[in-house]
């Protein structure tokens, strides 16, 4: 394919999401140039018109499908990877713990999964200022979640009314449920409104909820920066030094190939893209390590009918959660796990209109009865590093570019996971036998989260890491990986905010060299 | 029968469930819009099956229409449905053959029983039916057929759950300030 022009660019950032964001941010305020390159569009600028779709359940963002494989258990891209620009911040939970403390050092403290290379110590200055960068309210109580060297930016949202609920049966049980930290605001913060609960947040209108389309339109208005929309990134390509050098992209406006030079390159396309490119570029595999041990959060959902009346479908995001059973005594031999009071409990009136058999007045009558008196429990669990969960190359399947696709290949429940489900299974019931809720179920089997993590993790060692603790590729001098890939474990926090931490911890390290 | 045939055998029942569990819309129809006669029909069903005799026809023809132009086998669903609306007051002595939309709305209601037993929500369903991954709703599908099975499981499915997303829809919870709104601490 002819190529039609290379541009110049200090810094190439490839990805708009929050950690593409996070990374550019950094580096265009201390004066590097940077050209940022998002495959997708900008999202519409009517987010009213994304509400009503979002609240009339159809899907708010329409984007360029992912073609890939799957065996196993599907990670369910075209749900959670959203190629626009924003990426998948745009539709995500902005639910944003941190992790803990023992996260971090999960093989020496209970002998399975493997150590980070730093210590939350070392990322926690990293953790204040991406909770600055993204807008997060929280509580921070002690002990549950880890020291902090700030306050969180906002105050935490109150408790739900579904949540207060609960709280009273886990306090008999001694079940310490404490607020969730959340990329939205509580107050009016950063020049965006605050929250005020439309409850169909994949479609926030207002801005309140944090998206990364936001840093990078507030990046558009320095001279330093450049962003390349519909800018499909095909191919890393290096210099005779074995160094990254130029970033090939697919402009979609005319179909064919450009170039990006820079002397560093920055990859923030989540854990699966990152690894497809790679592998396809014939880089960064040295190790044999790259696509090795693809991480999840399986989550699971309980519902069980009370004898209350709850804002369902009202709040919008999830307020309140529970750590007790996560860093647990016998995490060497079964998973932990977050547990979750969920939003929206039980079915909505459209829920209960499209599979009823009733009409007119007798559906009304049945949509009372059934709305807001459920509530559901939900739980992220820990998924260990296996080696043969794995990204590779498709030898069937191409992608819209005829370059091969992505063959993932995960198995979510292995034995330490499932114990880990029962083990929560049991707690679960027994708040909700503390609630004297009837008809208890399980709701959603153990399923994926779109949080995909240790596809190419990182390390002090190059024989057993991709990267370095900088995310600088071992063997690629000059390539970082700026994704949730990074993570040598999962632990069980929503992984948005500790990416974006690394990242700027990243950019900053960047900058030092 | 060996291991294989019956895995086989399996496999085939499975798909066929699935195919019939699935498949309303005929995609090889045209797309359009429905002519104002059809879309007096149309409203006439949507208010007795949404209790509304009030909501605006032109906000449910804006919709109707959306979906006939955009998603192939909707306007085919539609105008099936219309004719069976029709055809079911022809049928009966009671109606003297007026057209569905020309009946009163309790009239209108009786011609729906008389096409349609009505079933609860999986919610109210026993939990054997739930845990058979058999609830009402699948039943119902499953046992349907013809125009019968595309009116009740695709146009008044997709007529209220619409219904049910829009503002005096969500009312009918208490949702008064639609769509959202700070709630008061």
């Amino acid at each position: 394919m002819n190529r039609a022009r290379t541009r110049r660019a200090e810094v190439a950032v490839v990805g708009s999401g929050p950690l593409g964001a996070a990374a550019a941010k950094v580096l265009v305020e201390a004066g590097v140039r940077v050209t940022m390159l998002e495959a997708g569009a900008r999202p519409t600028p009517d987010r009213f018109a994304q509400l009503e779709r979002a609240l009339r359940h159809e899907i708010p963002w329409q984007f360029q499908p992912w073609t890939y494989e799957s065996v196993g258990d599907d990670v369910a891209l075209n749900t959670f990877a959203l190629r626009m620009l924003g990426g998948s911040s745009l539709a995500w939970g902005a639910v944003t713990p941190r992790f803990l403390e023992a996260d971090f050092e999960l093989n020496t403290r209970y002998g399975v999964g493997r150590d980070w290379p730093f210590s939350y110590a070392e990322l926690e200055p990293y953790y204040c200022e991406a909770e600055r960068l993204m807008g997060v309210a929280g509580g921070g109580e002690r002990p549950w979640w880890p020291p902090r060297s700030e306050p969180y930016p906002m105050p935490a949202f109150p408790m739900s009314r579904a949540d207060l609920f609960v709280k009273d049966a886990c306090d008999k049980l001694g079940v310490p449920l404490v607020s969730v930290p959340v990329a939205r605001n509580s107050v009016p913060y950063d020049g965006r409104d605050k929250c005020v609960h439309y409850a169909a947040c994949r479609a926030c209108p207002n801005g309140a909820m944090y998206a990364s389309d936001q840093t990078v339109r507030a990046l558009e208005r320095s001279e330093r920066f450049e962003l390349l929309l519909g800018a499909d990134v095909v191919r890393i390509e290096t210099d005779a030094t074995g160094a990254a050098r130029r970033v090939i992209y697919v402009r979609r406006e005319d179909g064919l190939e450009h170039a990006v030079e820079a002397d560093k390159i920055v990859l923030a396309v989540q854990g699966i893209e990152t690894v497809r490119l790679l592998l396809d570029s014939g880089i960064g595999h040295g190790s044999g390590l790259l696509g090795r041990g693809l991480m999840e959060h399986p989550k699971f959902y309980m519902i069980g009918r009370v004898n209350a009346v709850l804002d369902a479908h009202r709040y919008g995001f999830e307020t309140a959660t529970t750590l007790l059973f996560h860093d647990h005594p016998k995490r060497g031999e079964h998973a932990g796990g977050r547990m979750m009071v969920r939003e929206g409990a039980g079915p909505g009136p459209a829920d209960v209109a499209m599979t009823s058999g009733q009409w007119g007045r007798a559906l009304k009558d049945e949509i009372r009865d059934l709305f807001g008196k459920y509530v559901v429990l939900g739980a992220f669990l820990e998924q260990l590093p296996y080696e043969d969960n794995t990204v590779t190359l498709s030898s069937t399947l191409k992608n819209e570019h005829g370059r091969p696709a992505a063959r993932v290949a995960l198995s979510l429940m292995r034995e330490y996971e499932t114990r880990g489900y029962e083990a929560m299974k049991r707690q679960m019931t027994r708040i909700f036998d503390a609630l004297g809720a009837q008809d208890v179920r399980v709701l959603m089997q153990p399923s994926v989260g779109g949080h995909y993590m240790g596809t190419h993790r990182m390390g002090n060692d190059a024989a057993t890491s991709v990267t370095n603790a900088d995310l600088e590729c071992h063997d690629v001098p000059g390539l970082y990986l700026a994704s949730q890939g990074a993570f040598p474990t999962g632990g069980i926090s929503n992984p948005t905010l500790t990416g974006v931490a690394i990242t700027l911890r990243m950019a900053h390290r960047m900058l030092r060299r | 029968m060996s291991d294989e045939t019956l895995r086989a055998l399996r496999g085939r029942v499975k798909a066929v469930l699935k195919q019939r569990l699935t498949n309303l819309l005929d995609t090889s129809t045209a797309t359009g819009v429905l002519s104002d006669d059809e879309h007096r029909t149309i409203y006439a069903l949507f208010q007795v099956i949404a209790d509304d005799r009030e909501f605006p026809a032109a906000e449910l023809k804006t919709f109707v229409n959306r979906r006939t132009e955009e998603t192939p086998g909707v306007l085919d669903a539609y105008r099936r449905s219309v004719i069976l609306l029709d055809s079911a007051t022809w049928k009966t002595k009671e109606f003297a053959k007026r057209r569905f939309a020309t009946l009163t709305f309790e009239e209108r209601d009786r011609v729906l029983h008389a096409l349609f037993r009505p079933f609860p929500h999986e919610e109210r369903a026993p939990l054997w039916l739930r845990d058979a991954r058999l609830p009402p709703y699948r039943l119902s599908l499953l046992l349907e057929t013809g125009s019968r099975r595309v009116l009740r499981h695709h146009v008044m499915r997709e007529l209220l759950t619409w219904y049910f997303t829009t503002e005096r829809g969500w009312a009918v919870v208490g949702w008064t300030d639609f769509p959202g709104k700070a709630r008061p601490e």
